[in-house]
């Protein structure tokens, strides 16, 4: 099975995470991509996220041109990027700036969703799947025939435990219709909003084409819809949901599946945490959500 | 805490699985059903097989037609329900009840034929029929469990503790919530599981009530929706994209998982209080499967 494991979004604490990145795919023929920006977001600590909500109101839901100016966006020096970058040895990468992601967005600003909205609302909405797209172009271009498309953040590893993911896509590979299945961790309906997960996307190259050969008339399709109509589509929809409109949009199927991996955050990064220790991470992350609920 | 049980669709294997449903809920819970006077598509594969012959096309129709020919109207529903299971109100309804509806209220799915319209919405026109038969007051249940008659809850957790985890949910995020099973996407289609579901009564009362009217909205008006006059759409994915533009939330945390008993595992007498048998049901290790290509 021939895969393209595609890293996508901030950088965080990839520079941590990159060896063992390395190292847990290389029993499989994968090449890497990478998708990622010129600057960090929103990469903190939970003392420093404290700070920032007491001092803004809240993280991620305000504009971010507001928390730009709360040091929310943070840059990083090229170089480093570059190596960091490199140690992957990727068939290819593009680093985007905000500048690239607003030329990208402008006719997105017809949308009803966005009339009225400002740059950093579009970039709160569309920024992930932007940078997703971005990543899903690199494959393309590439000519390579993939069986598969492991797309994943760029702070998040996967576990071997209780199976390496690709067993357990090989797994459900024999289901007839595997081929038309993107693959998340989770599938939820929330309010009448169908909700994917995003740490992962997995699934058929074609089905990630899709996404990007049609994704404006798509979500144009989507939100225009009676459904929608019928819901406050002011509403924060954020990635997890814009991901949900566009399954329903592409027509596909999603389907949750039993792949456990974890975000490394800024947290674990500080406390030296030993990767191969699940509990170990699990119980940092339990404190960081407990400390940002608080909030 | 206030429960009760609403049973409808086709009786089917209900006589068998009746003492596992019983033992499920609990003596504390109300019931009401509604079932039609007759049985239909319960039959063995092999009786399947013999009634279609492997090598005949059949349009849904001739399909249809040939599976009534098994179907005559059964008196023994009425007995079973009035001395097993004394719901505090039932009825029993005649298939052309269903059929008419359809005719008139959903002529429009011209690409549709009866028989596929009411895969479509019958499940959802008898569920309903089932919640009405509750009075203004009864209403107020607590909670209220929908079942399919011939689906069986089986469940890692007790009938209390399926309870607790709707009570324990945050006090302002109770309404608008159904605790179901399973959901994904399928062909652009949210899919929700119809076959078992629960919820406070006010959210089951946003389910089940204004039908037709807003049925007909979700399938006339909207335009994402336009394919539902597709063969392929089936009830699951009208049943969550209906939850949806009712923009309900619906929690499927693998709490319980809905088992379909078969006319085949009623004739092998399989014993369902087994806990072993139900964990093979739950994890479709015993299921049959028939698909006939028309």
């Amino acid at each position: 099975m021939k895969i393209a494991v595609l890293l996508t979004n901030h950088f965080r604490s990839f520079d941590y995470i990159k060896d063992y990145l390395k190292k847990f795919w290389s029993e499989y023929d994968v090449d890497f991509y990478i998708s990622t920006w010129d600057h960090d977001f929103s990469y903190h600590d939970s003392l420093e996220i404290c700070k920032i909500i007491s001092n803004t109101g809240s993280l991620g839901k305000n504009d971010r041109e507001m928390q730009a100016k709360q040091d929310v966006f943070s840059p990083i020096p090229q170089e480093g990027l570059l190596e960091s970058i490199k140690y992957l040895s990727p068939l290819d990468f593009y680093i985007s700036s905000v500048e690239d992601f607003y030329n990208w967005s402008k006719p997105y600003e017809t949308l009803p969703i966005f009339t009225d909205s400002s740059p950093g609302f579009i970039l709160n909405h569309l920024g992930q799947i932007f940078s997703i797209e971005k990543g899903i172009n690199l494959i393309k271009k590439s000519n390579i025939k993939y069986d598969l498309i492991y797309r994943t953040r760029m702070d998040t590893i996967q576990f071997t435990s209780p199976t390496h993911p690709i067993e357990e896509i090989k797994r459900v590979s024999s289901r007839k219709d595997y081929n038309q299945t993107l693959y998340t961790q989770s599938v939820r309906i929330s309010k009448g909003f169908v909700f994917l997960g995003d740490r992962f996307l997995i699934a058929n190259p074609n089905i990630f084409f899709k996404f990007t050969d049609n994704f404006f008339d798509q979500l144009f399709k989507v939100v225009n819809s009676n459904l929608y109509s019928i819901h406050d589509l002011k509403l924060n929809l954020f990635t997890h949901k814009m991901l949900g409109i566009m399954s329903l949009g592409l027509g596909i199927n999603v389907s949750p599946i039993r792949i456990r991996d974890g975000i490394i955050r800024k947290d674990h990064v500080l406390n030296k945490v030993d990767l191969t220790n699940i509990e170990k991470i699990k119980e940092i992350e339990q404190l960081y959500l407990k400390n940002f609920k608080n909030k | 805490m206030n429960v009760c049980v609403i049973l409808s669709n086709h009786f089917r294997s209900l006589p068998y699985t009746w003492p596992y449903i019983k033992q499920f809920y609990g003596a504390n819970v109300d019931y009401y059903i509604s079932t039609y006077d007759h049985q239909e598509n319960y039959l063995t594969i092999e009786e399947k097989k013999q009634l279609l012959g492997k090598n005949h096309k059949h349009t849904p129709e001739t399909y249809r037609e040939r599976m009534l020919t098994l179907s005559e109207k059964d008196s023994s529903i009425e007995d079973f329900i009035l001395n097993e299971i004394k719901p505090v109100n039932y009825e029993i309804v005649p298939q052309h009840t269903l059929l008419l509806d359809l005719n008139s209220n959903f002529n429009f799915l011209t690409n549709l034929s009866t028989e596929q319209k009411s895969w479509l919405i019958g499940p959802h026109w008898s569920r309903v029929r089932a919640f009405n038969l509750l009075s203004p007051q009864d209403k107020s249940y607590d909670i209220i469990f929908y079942n399919r008659c011939d689906v069986i809850p089986t469940a890692k957790l007790t009938i209390d503790q399926l309870l607790n985890n709707y009570v324990e949910l945050p006090e302002d995020s109770k309404n608008g919530v159904v605790m179901g099973t399973w959901l994904r996407v399928l062909k652009g289609f949210v899919s929700v599981c119809d076959q078992m579901f629960y919820s406070n009564s006010e959210t089951m009362s946003t389910i089940m009530s204004n039908y037709p009217e807003n049925v007909l909205e979700l399938v006339k008006e909207n335009n994402l929706f336009s394919s539902l006059n597709d063969k392929t759409v089936k009830s699951h994915k009208f049943f969550g994209t209906y939850l949806q533009s009712l923009g309900l939330t619906i929690r499927d945390k693998k709490l319980f998982e809905p088992v379909k008993v078969t006319k085949e595992h009623v004739l092998s007498k399989l014993p369902l209080d087994s806990k072993e048998v139900e964990i093979m049901l739950r994890n479709k290790d015993l299921e049959i499967n028939f698909n006939y290509k028309y």
